[in-house]
C-alpha cells in the first residue's frame, strides 16, 4: 500500500524552507519538495482552528443520524485523506484537525457500541488512534498526545479506574522511561525531520508529565514527596543541559526550561515563604540567569550563541501579544452610579482586576 | 538528530544569500547553536512571574507594609530597570535582548505602581480612569525614547484600558454601556492606532521592526474585536456582520499588497469564525446554522489556500 505523504527527501527539502526562511525561495525553485503545500506556524494554527470549527459544524449537521460519530468520523478521515493525497496538503493544520477528530470519533463510537467498562482499554484505544494519525501525518504533537494518553491508560489500569485511586507511580515511571528512551534515540541520526521532531517532543514533555504523575502519588504535597520531585526535576535538568549543549540540540534545552518550572514548583512547596516573595525571587533569579547567559554568549560566533541566526516568522507578533497580555489590567473599580472620564465613556469596561 | 547539510550544499550559489547559506551550514554542522529562542522564553516567563509576584505582594500587604513604603519600593525597582535600559541609550548602541526585557519589566512595574497609587489614594477621584491615559502617555514617551516595540505594546494596552477595553476574556460580551459598549470602543481604538501608524509611513512595512507594524497589528485586532462586539449585540448585529466583512476585505487586501501573512490570517480567521458565530446567533434552526457554518468554514479554507498561493506567487 502506498501512503500519500512526502518522501524522506521531499520532507527534508520542506524542512530547509521552514527552518531557513531566507533560503525558502531558493529551495522551492529547485522543485525537490514534490509540490507539497505547507504553511507557517501561525497559518497552521489558524488551519487547525478552522478544522476544529468545521468538525463542530459537521457534528451539528449529522446530529440527527443514528450513529453520527461513526459517519462523521469516516467523512472527516476521508476528506482529510483527500486533502493530503489529492491536494498535496502537508501540515496545514486543517487536515490534521480533521484526521484527529475523525479517528477519535470512530474509536469513541466503537467504544460506545462495545458497552465495555474498561476505562484503561478505552483510553489506550483512543491513544492508539491518535498515534496512528500522528504517524500518518508525521505530526509530533499527536504522537506525544498519544503517549500521554498511554500514560493515562496505565494510571487507569488499577482496580478502580476513573473516580478511584490511580496507578500514578506506574504512569510516572512509564513517562520517565519514555523520556530517557527519547533522549537516547535523539542522539541517533534520523533521516526524516518529523521522526526527530517526535523524539524532541517526548524529550520536552515527558519529564513534565512524569512530574505531574509523581506529584499525585502517595501523599501529595508531603515534604518527602516534594524532595523526591525536586531531585527528579534537577536530575532531568542536569541531563538535559549536558545533552543539549554537547549535541547542540534545541529540544533538551527547551526541556530544561520545563525542568526549571518543575523544580520551582517543588521548591515552592518546600519553602515557607509567602507566594508573592517566591514569585518575585523566582522571576528575578530567572531574569538574572537569562541576562547573564545572553551577555556571555552574545559575541560568540561558534558553539552556543545568543545571537539571532534565523528567526521563524511570527515571533515578533507573538512577542507583542505577550507583552500586551502581561500588562496590568485597569486597577480601580467604578463605584455604583459612577461614570468614567475620557470623553464620557472611559474606563466603563474596566475589569477591576489588578 | 538530523542534518540538512547535503540539501543546503545542493542549493545554487547566490550572492544575496551567501551569509544566510553559510550560517545555515554552520548550524546544520552543529558548529553553532543559537539559544535566543530559549532565552526569549525564559525572559518572558521571568518578567511575567516577577510582575505577578508584585501584584500579589501589593494585594497581600496593602496594610502591613504601608502604601508609601510599598510604592517607593516598586517605583525604585522600576527606576532601576529604566536606568539599566538607558545605558544602551546613552552609549548610542542597540539594546540587547536582556535590556529589552528589563525595560519591559520597568514599564510593567511602573504601571503596577501607578495603578496601586490610584487605588490607594484616589488621586483622580471620580475620574480614576485618567491614570490609564497618563500611563499610556508615559509609556508612549518611553517607547519613542528607547525605540522599544514591547513598551509601545504596553502603552497601547493602557490606552485601550482607558477606553474601557480590558484585554481579557469575558468583557466582549458584557458591555457596561449599551450605546458605547465593547464594539464601538474597540473600533475607536483601532482608528486611533491606525491613525498613529500613518505617522510612520516612511518605515518599510515588510521589515517587521518599526512602530508602524505594532500600531497596525493592534489596529487590525481591535477592529475585528470591535466588529465581533457589534455582532454580539442584537441591536447592532447586522452592522457588526457588515463591518466584519468590510474589515476582512480591507485587511486581506493590505496583506496581499504588502505580502503580510499575519493580515491575511486575521482577515480569513476572524471573518470565518465571526460569521459562524453570527449565523448561529441569527438563525433559529440548529441544523440550518450547522449547514451554513460548515459551508462558511469550507469557503474560508478554500479562500485561505487560494490567498496563500497568491501570496507565494507574488513573492516570486
Amino acid at each position: 500500500m502506498i501512503i500519500a505523504r512526502p518522501t524522506v527527501m521531499q520532507e527534508r527539502w520542506l524542512a530547509v524552507g521552514t527552518r531557513y526562511p531566507a533560503l525558502r525561495a531558493a529551495a522551492e525553485k529547485l522543485g525537490h519538495s514534490g509540490g507539497w503545500k505547507t504553511t507557517t506556524l501561525l497559518g497552521r494554527c489558524l488551519g487547525f482552528l478552522l478544522g476544529l470549527v468545521g468538525t463542530g459544524m459537521l457534528a451539528g449537521v449529522l446530529s440527527q443520524l443514528e450513529s453520527p460519530l461513526l459517519v462523521g468520523g469516516l467523512v472527516l478521515v476521508a476528506a482529510a485523506e483527500w486533502l493530503v493525497a489529492q491536494r498535496r496538503v502537508f501540515r496545514s493544520g486543517i487536515e490534521e484537525a480533521m484526521y484527529l477528530c475523525g479517528a477519535v470519533a470512530v474509536v469513541v463510537q466503537l467504544l460506545i457500541w462495545s458497552d465495555g467498562n474498561n476505562d484503561a482499554l478505552g483510553v489506550a484505544l483512543v491513544a492508539t488512534a491518535v498515534l496512528l494519525v500522528g504517524w500518518r501525518l508525521l505530526n509530533p504533537l499527536f504522537t506525544t498526545l498519544a503517549f500521554a494518553g498511554y500514560s493515562l491508560a496505565i494510571a487507569l489500569s488499577g482496580p478502580q479506574g476513573f473516580g478511584g485511586s490511580l496507578s500514578t507511580l506506574e504512569a510516572g515511571i512509564a513517562c520517565v522511561v519514555l523520556a530517557i528512551v527519547a533522549l537516547v534515540a535523539g542522539g541517533r541520526e534520523w533521516q526524516r525531520p518529523a521522526h526527530d521532531g517526535m523524539l524532541d517532543a517526548l524529550v520536552i514533555t515527558m519529564p513534565w508529565l512524569a512530574h505531574g504523575w509523581f506529584a499525585a502519588y502517595g501523599w501529595p504535597g508531603s515534604a518527602p514527596n516534594n524532595w523526591a520531585l525536586l531531585v527528579l526535576a534537577l536530575g532531568f535538568l542536569a541531563v538535559n543541559l549536558v545533552i543539549g549543549v554537547s549535541r547542540s540540540q534545541h529540544a533538551p534545552l527547551i526541556g530544561a526550561l520545563g525542568n526549571v518550572t518543575c523544580a520551582a514548583y517543588s521548591l515552592q512547596k518546600l519553602l515557607p515563604w509567602p507566594l508573592h516573595w517566591q514569585l518575585i525571587a523566582a522571576g528575578a533569579l530567572l531574569l538574572a540567569v537569562a541576562i547573564t547567559l545572553e551577555r556571555l554568549l552574545r559575541d560568540r560566533s561558534e558553539g552556543l550563541t545568543s545571537r539571532a541566526i534565523a528567526e521563524p516568522a511570527g515571533v515578533e507578533v507573538i512577542q507583542l501579544a505577550g507583552a500586551a497580555s502581561i500588562s496590568p489590567a485597569p486597577s480601580a473599580e467604578p463605584q455604583p452610579g459612577f461614570r468614567g472620564e475620557g470623553g464620557g465613556f472611559g474606563g466603563g469596561g474596566a475589569s477591576g482586576r489588578y | 538528530m538530523h542534518d540538512l547539510s547535503a540539501e543546503l550544499q545542493a542549493l545554487p550559489a547566490s550572492e544575496s544569500l551567501t551569509a544566510a547559506h553559510s550560517q545555515a551550514l554552520l548550524q546544520e554542522g552543529r558548529r553553532v547553536l543559537s539559544v535566543r529562542s530559549e532565552l526569549l522564553i525564559a525572559m518572558y516567563v521571568a518578567v511575567a512571574t516577577f510582575v505577578a509576584g508584585v501584584g500579589l505582594l501589593v494585594k497581600a500587604n496593602l496594610d502591613r507594609i504601608g502604601p508609601v513604603a510599598l510604592l517607593a519600593a516598586i517605583f525604585a525597582a522600576s527606576a532601576l530597570c529604566y536606568s539599566v535600559a538607558s545605558r544602551a541609550l546613552l552609549a548610542r548602541r542597540d539594546r540587547s535582548l536582556g535590556e529589552d526585557y528589563v525595560l519591559l519589566l520597568g514599564a510593567l512595574l511602573f504601571s503596577a505602581a501607578v495603578g496601586y497609587a490610584e487605588v490607594k489614594f484616589r488621586v483622580f477621584g471620580a475620574g480614576w480612569s485618567r491614570h490609564l491615559l497618563l500611563l499610556a502617555a508615559w509609556h508612549v514617551a518611553a517607547a519613542y525614547l528607547f525605540r522599544s516595540r514591547l513598551v509601545l505594546a504596553v502603552a497601547l494596552t493602557a490606552f485601550a484600558g482607558w477606553l474601557g477595553v480590558a484585554a481579557s476574556l469575558g468583557t466582549p460580551f458584557e458591555p457596561v454601556y449599551p450605546y458605547f459598549g465593547f464594539g464601538p470602543r474597540s473600533l475607536v481604538c483601532a482608528l486611533v492606532f491606525y491613525a498613529a501608524s500613518r505617522f510612520h509611513l516612511s518605515e518599510n512595512p515588510g521589515a517587521g521592526k518599526g512602530f508602524r507594524e505594532v500600531y497596525r497589528q493592534f489596529a487590525a485586532n481591535f477592529a475585528f474585536w470591535g466588529a465581533l462586539g457589534l455582532g454580539g449585540d442584537p441591536s447592532t448585529r447586522w452592522i457588526g456582520a457588515a463591518t466584519l466583512l468590510g474589515l476582512a476585505l480591507i485587511v486581506g487586501r493590505a496583506g496581499l499588497n504588502e505580502r503580510r501573512e499575519s493580515f491575511l490570517l486575521y482577515a480569513v480567521g476572524y471573518c470565518a469564525i465571526g460569521l459562524v458565530w453570527l449565523e448561529a446567533l441569527i438563525l433559529n434552526s440548529y441544523l440550518l446554522a450547522s449547514w451554513l457554518g460548515l459551508a462558511t468554514v469550507v469557503g474560508a479554507v478554500v479562500l485561505l489556500f487560494s490567498l496563500r498561493s497568491r501570496l507565494k506567487e507574488s513573492a516570486r
